[in-house]
């Protein structure tokens, strides 16, 4: 069930956002509907998972790796689901009054706000670390989506970059934390982890890595910048990910793991260290603000690390407190960003000093915003009271060194909230209201009730909940017990009589309406000391400082390492792959095979190696090329020697294609090949140049008398013997490549696809578009037009492509296949290139090139896959008969198919190397880089 | 542009397709027949142009000129064969290279292939360049002693082609303009 409704909330998201912009608004309404199946399937589980009876759910996800998705609901996630689920359907009701006049993309909005519901929600309910970290990114994902939703506005899209490139990271380095906390502990499982009580450096270094993440998530310094970036969004999106749910996630995954490790080594020291800066610094640029979201946002900076020093120190009263200030939050910060969004939308702004109080039909708004800041402020008898004296009596109880400091921190912490919360609410009230604005506010329209509800009944629940805190006792008892097995909780109450931590509310509520009192001279320090940390790097100076600084770094290396020189990278690549093997291979080599097998050889070997040779002394490229070619036939001639017709066929096919394609490319390139000048360089290229030779040759010997541990003939005559019983086919090169080894074809093809898109694109970019109109106008002329040629053409073309079709049925039982045939079309088209330049190769198929290249790669992998569905092996063929009636039988194999793609890719291919290098118009030969030339 | 007729091309294919099977049988001449149409279907051969054209100038086979034409040039290939055997084995040269400029008549592509193709295949001579419309062909031949008997030759090539494949209307200008 937990499984079913995560993949609900993807689903729905997933179809709200696919629907769009037709639904506008109402996409809220469909969204809302994940959140309240959710809560009701909670509601009548809520019962017995209070009373510590978790549901559990393991969906096996890579079981030799020990991976699943083990999903658990226990009393803690259900006060987290509960958060989730439940403010989850107030915002959606709440953006149906803030959306009024949906704009493009307000439905997208509404399904990516399910989807990352559904994150959010796996990150609560997962039990595995992998998974919680898998759920953990889908949030970042989701949440950079929804900040940069409005793709328009360029400081959106940096405050969306800056989310997900600081919770992004900081994800990894928590991935890398759990990787090495759950080496250590030998399982990943949260609810093991307890029991498990790992120990030593490594997780030292784990504890490290998965605060990082925590702090980046949750806004803790240094990493709190993109927060206060993010309030970009729309408000019902910051009121949801950014007060109330994405960023507690940091916060609950510190809780769920500081009753194992908060006792270990740098866990404790670490967060309070950086929270207690946070909670104060947070609080202090709060009190700054002029933007009432930007105020909420560093206060929830602030609140977040109150929270952080809460559930961090391991303690079970302390972590108690911190569940009840994780719900107050929820409700009190959700219901500002809610009356933010309210004023925001009536009036057009948000700014403190245009604001200048308003008219009637505003005062359920006002009331909702004293009472959510009253509860923010810890005033009784609202929930934050309860809260932060809770939080306070266990500091002022803690037994680990640092409990003073932590009490300290509240302290100011506490006055600082009291101090900006009441900002925000004379904000509201319009007495920070400048006399020279225009007056807005006191003539904006009321908002309409359904727009003020949530945030009122939000508003309303904080204080129903502080005067009858039994409305959490039993839900916050039952999750400090799912967090500390041993714990034996205090009952949440108002009144917990006279105590220390009473007086201390006292002295914080006194000294911040002190600080509200002399809010002038308070704004002066502000001044004097911003202006004086002024020159210091700031956060967000130094994120985007690292930003440009790696893409300007990325770029000055990539103009080192790929500067351009096609030689250059050649020689790398070729001397790479020669220097690696050979040492191995030398090892590896056993006895010298005969000299001279048949006396046909020599004449053979003797054309390869004289037109080898010639091949490096001529200085005519094109003499080169074909001298390459001769080469190429003369070891065809070899396979027909040994008496592999296949191979011969393949061979001559190929060399014969190469070598016009050669021509083609050849074209645009000086006739000889340039004299280089430097000594080095001809001495470089003669080094690899030689090193690629005696690595081949010693391959090729190695190669030759290898598998010395099975015996060579064994291997080909198992191959013939099973070629026709299991690859039902009696020619047995085409048996290996379609059936044997038809994973490897499936590889090759795709590289081949690949590499023709490549190269088209690659040929495409270095024409000017001036030329390609220049193409379109002038196509109808051929590369040379010969009269004669095209109508022979015309006349052969039909011909050998029949001739290929043979090929490619024929195949499988006789020389030929799909290669082969493809090959054969290859030849088809270049004939009629010759004949009408690349216009008559274009017309010369019906489909374009790639679509005849892309089809027959989805034909082929479509093959390979069908026998899995099957419940067969990929690439499992079969063999099926029919009986035609008077035509006879018709036998057929499911390779018939994979090689029909085959024969589609390779002529796909023939058309792309046209299509990319086939162009009358050569270059300019100003635009080919100089190391092509040189 | 060209002459022959997509059924022809047809028949031409599923012939193809039997021969490349070795065996005729009616599985083979169906799935002829469906290769074919595939072929013809996908691949564009450029020759559907020629069926909507006027009749006038639609190629037509005549197969009595065409046998004519196939013996002419098997002649033609056996004695350009026998000269150039006795060119080899007599001590004599009497070669005499050079290029000849041939103006055709007729403006079909296709005989003009034929013509040049009966040339080129025929020891001894080769065509070497085809440009302009009616075209003109230069031609390399190995024995020049008389350059309008070798025009002629040529010439009559074109005619006998011309009846074997030509439209009407090309054979009735070329007997127009017969020498």
């Amino acid at each position: 069930m937990l499984l079913t409704i995560l993949i609900f909330h993807f689903l729905l998201g997933g179809a709200v956002v696919a629907i769009g912009d037709r639904l506008g608004r109402r996409g809220f309404l469909f969204a809302a509907l994940a959140p309240a199946v959710t809560m009701a399937w909670l509601a009548t589980k809520l019962g017995s998972v209070r009373d510590g009876n978790a549901i559990q759910q393991r969906i096996e996800w890579i079981p030799q790796l020990d991976l699943a998705i083990d999903l658990r609901l226990d009393a803690m996630s259900a006060v987290m689901v509960g958060l989730v689920s439940g403010i989850g359907i107030f915002v959606c009701i709440y953006a149906l009054g803030y959306f009024s006049h949906p704009k493009p993309g307000t439905a997208r909005l509404a399904g990516l706000l399910t989807m990352f519901a559904g994150a959010m929600l796996g990150v609560v309910l997962s039990d595995h670390l992998i998974a919680l970290f898998l759920f953990w990114e889908l949030t970042s994902i989701t949440s950079y989506l929804l900040i940069g939703n409005d793709d328009r506005n360029p400081r959106a899209r940096d405050a969306a970059l800056s989310a997900i490139l600081i919770t992004g990271s900081g994800g990894l380095a928590m991935l890398a934390g759990f990787v090495l906390i759950g080496q250590s502990a030998g399982t990943y499982r949260l609810s093991e982890l307890v029991d498990a009580a790992p120990g030593g450096s490594t997780v030292t270094v784990g504890i490290v890595l998965v605060l990082i993440g925590a702090f980046t998530k949750s806004a803790q310094l240094p990493f709190a910048g993109w927060l206060p970036g993010a309030m970009v969004a729309p408000t019902p999106i910051s009121a949801y990910l950014h007060a109330a749910t994405m960023v507690k996630a940091g916060v609950y995954l510190v809780a769920r793991l500081a009753p194992p490790l908060a006792d270990l080594g740098a866990w404790r020291t670490l967060v309070i260290l950086v929270s207690s800066a946070t909670m104060i610094v947070g609080g202090w640029r709060a009190l700054r603000q002029h933007d009432l979201k930007l105020l909420l946002a560093y206060g929830t900076v602030s609140q977040l690390a109150f929270m952080m020093l809460l559930f961090g120190m391991g303690r079970y009263d302390l972590a108690q407190a911190g569940i009840v200030v994780l719900i107050a939050h929820g409700a009190f910060k959700a219901a500002l960003f809610m009356v933010v969004g309210i004023i925001d939308h009536q009036t057009g702004t948000r700014d403190v000093r245009k604001l200048h109080g308003f008219g009637s039909g505003w005062h359920p708004v006002i009331i909702t915003s004293v009472l959510a800041a009253a509860s923010m402020a810890g005033f009784p008898p609202l929930l934050g009271f309860i809260a932060k004296e809770k939080g306070l009596d266990a500091a002022l109880h803690a037994d680990f060194s640092g409990g003073t400091a932590i009490v300290v921190v509240l302290v100011v912490g506490s006055i600082l909230t009291v101090a900006y919360s009441g900002r925000f609410v004379l904000g509201v009230l319009g007495r920070l209201g400048e006399s020279d604005r225009q007056r807005i506010s006191p003539t904006a329209p009321a908002p309409t009730a359904w727009f003020v509800a949530p945030a009122a009944l939000l508003a309303l629940g904080s204080l129903a909940a502080g005067l009858a805190p039994v409305l959490v006792d039993e839900t916050v008892r039952s999750a400090t017990e799912s967090l500390y097995a041993a714990a034996k909780p205090k009952p949440v109450v108002l009144w917990a009589g006279f105590n220390t931590a009473l007086l201390l509310s006292a002295v914080i509520i006194v000294a911040g309406l002190v600080t509200i009192a002399l809010r002038q001279r308070v704004e002066r320090l502000q001044h004097g000391f911003g202006d004086a940390v002024a020159p210091w790097p700031d956060s967000d100076r130094v994120f985007w400082g690292i930003v440009t600084g790696t893409s300007r770094f990325a770029k000055k290396s990539t103009g080192i390492v790929q500067n351009g020189s096609l030689p250059i990278y050649l020689m790398i690549i070729l001397g790479v792959a020669a220097a690696l093997p050979l040492v191995p291979a030398l090892t590896s080599f056993e006895t010298w095979p005969d000299t001279i097998g048949t006396w046909v050889h020599v004449p053979i070997a003797a054309v390869i190696v004289v037109a080898a040779i010639g091949a490096t002394v001529v200085r005519r490229r094109i003499a080169a090329a074909l001298l390459l070619g001769a080469v190429g036939f003369a070891m065809a001639g070899f396979y027909v020697v040994q008496g592999a017709p296949d191979l011969a066929l393949t061979q001559f096919t190929i060399e014969t294609l190469a070598t016009v394609l050669f021509v083609l490319v050849l074209r645009f390139l000086p006739r000889r090949f340039a004299d280089s000048k430097a000594a080095v360089t001809t001495a470089a290229r003669l080094a690899v140049a030689g090193l690629v030779g005696v690595t081949v040759f010693v391959l090729a010997l190695v190669s030759a008398g290898a598998r010395s541990d099975v015996s060579q003939t064994s291997i080909s005559a198992e191959m013939l013997e099973r070629s026709v019983p299991d690859g039902k086919g009696s020619n047995v090169v085409n048996v290996i490549l379609v059936d044997f080894r038809g994973l490897d074809t499936l590889g090759e093809i795709t590289v081949l696809v690949v590499a023709a898109l490549g190269a088209v694109s690659l040929a495409r970019a270095g024409r000017r578009p001036s030329d390609r109109r220049r193409d379109r106008s002038a196509s109808g002329r051929g590369f040379a037009e010969l009269p004669l040629v095209d109508a022979s053409a015309r006349l052969l073309y039909p011909s050998i492509l029949v001739l290929s079709v043979y090929f490619l049925f024929a195949g499988h039982n006789q020389p030929g296949g799909g290669f082969v045939g493809g090959l054969t079309a290859g030849a088809a088209i270049s004939l009629r290139y010759i004949a009408g330049g690349v216009a008559a190769v274009r017309k010369s198929f019906r489909l374009a090139p790639w679509t005849i290249l892309g089809g027959g790669l989805t034909i082929s992998a479509l093959t390979a896959l069908v026998p899995l569905a099957t419940g067969n092996s990929l690439l499992e063929h079969a063999g099926i008969a029919w009986d035609l009636g008077p035509l006879g039988t018709m036998k057929a194999t499911s390779a018939l198919p994979f090689d029909i793609g085959v024969y589609l890719v390779v002529v796909g291919l023939v058309l792309m190397a046209y299509e990319a290098f086939g162009d009358e118009h050569a270059p300019e030969t100003s635009e080919l880089p100089e190391a092509v030339t040189s | 542009m060209s002459a022959v007729r997509l059924p022809a091309v047809l028949v031409w294919i599923v012939i193809l397709w039997v021969l490349l099977w070795g065996n005729l049988s009616i599985a083979n001449v169906v799935s002829g027949l469906v290769v074919a149409v595939v072929v013809l279907l996908f691949a564009r051969t450029g020759m559907e142009r020629s069926e909507r054209r006027h009749p006038e100038h639609r190629a037509r086979l005549s197969p009595i000129a065409a046998l004519h034409f196939l013996s002419f040039f098997l002649f033609k290939l056996v004695e350009a064969n026998l000269v150039l055997a006795w060119e080899i084995v007599t001590p004599r040269n009497r070669i005499n290279t050079g290029i000849v400029e041939v103006p055709l008549r007729t403006e079909s592509n296709f005989a003009t292939m034929l013509v040049a193709d009966v040339i080129t295949l025929t020891p001894g001579s080769l065509v070497i360049e085809a440009e302009g419309s009616p075209p003109v062909l230069y031609v390399h031949v190995l024995h020049l002693h008389d350059l309008e008997r070798v025009r002629r030759d040529l010439l009559r090539i074109e005619e006998l082609s011309v009846r074997a494949f030509g439209s009407p209307a090309a054979r009735s200008q070329l007997a127009g303009s017969t020498p």
